[in-house]
């Protein structure tokens, strides 16, 4: 797949799987698991990417004597995936151009 | 592998980034890496399940921009004392005088490299040029009664051409050689700015 059309997807994946409640990383990893693989390398340069654009927030918890990370959804991150759905749509319209028998 | 092993040799790889960076990231591994061990998961396995330092470094250096990279490699490690101040500001016209050079250096390095191709390039321009002349004398020659002469020129035609091919291949493989040069150069400074320690 086109590496920039990947890399969006993924963002928004991210953003989805922490979308409803807080997650860590390995819960996000093993959420997105039956749709997208994802490797834990992977995920680390999207999460970062996505608080750096202050769609999500980081905060620690303890976690069996040590500090874990969780990752909550800004409104702007809720607005992103909205942003996605309608785009979404246009990329299925030039699909259907694309796919349209020859007449 | 051991966690420890993994984030030492993550580290490694990251010498020359910001220390906030570094060890958010080493942060990061170290919670995947107990969360899987937490699932059921023996260290070794965990370790293995996260992939090797090598993408896990990688990762991170996508994520931090050059400039950032740049800025924490120029930055001191502590304030200059005032006297270090006032002999840098009397070594200036030295120091300055140094960049000048070593950028002098570098452009007649580029200049010798240019020059030589331009100049083995005129040499196969000049020899085809003088195979011709000979091949479009020769016949004149020859009609004109100087057969011995017009032999001659045939034959100082096919030395030029012969001259001519050995020059353009000198000229390619100078070619060759100057951009893998350049493009050395260009990874050496690179290499400069992002260090690796071992």
């Amino acid at each position: 797949m086109d590496i920039q059309l990947k890399r969006g997807l993924l963002d928004v994946c991210v953003l989805a799987a922490i979308k409803n409640e807080d997650s860590y990383g390995y819960q996000i990893i093993k959420d997105l698991k039956p749709y997208v693989e994802l490797s834990e390398s992977t995920l680390y340069p999207i999460l970062r990417r996505l608080e750096v654009a202050q769609l999500l927030t980081v905060w620690s918890a303890e976690h069996n004597g040590r500090l874990r990370k969780y990752y909550r959804i800004t409104p702007a991150g809720l607005a992103r995936i909205e942003e996605f759905k309608e785009e979404w749509g246009e990329i299925v319209s030039i699909y259907t151009f694309i796919v349209r028998e020859d007449n | 592998m051991t966690k420890f092993e993994f984030l030492t040799a993550v580290r490694s790889r990251l010498y020359g980034l910001p220390a906030e960076d570094v060890q958010r990231s080493l942060d990061y591994f170290a919670e995947m890496i107990d969360d899987h061990m937490e699932d059921g998961m023996s260290e070794a396995e965990a370790v293995a399940a996260i992939g090797t330092p090598d993408e896990a470094a990688a990762s991170i250096l996508g994520e931090v921009p050059l400039t950032k990279i740049v800025a924490t490699k120029i930055k001191p490690k502590r304030n200059l004392h005032v006297w270090e101040i006032v002999l840098l500001v009397f070594l200036a016209p030295v120091l300055f005088g140094l960049a000048v050079a070593a950028l002098a250096l570098i452009f007649s390095a580029y200049v010798t490299v240019f020059s030589i191709a331009i100049a083995t390039f005129s040499c196969v321009l000049a020899f085809s040029v003088s195979s011709i002349a000979c091949i479009a004398y020769a016949p004149y020659l020859i009609v004109t009664g100087s057969m011995m002469q017009g032999i001659c020129y045939i034959g100082f035609a096919l030395i030029f051409i012969g001259l001519a091919i050995l020059f353009f291949h000198l000229t390619m493989v100078l070619g060759k050689a100057a951009s893998a040069m350049i493009k050395k150069m260009m990874t050496g400074l690179k290499r400069v700015i992002v260090g690796k320690k071992d």
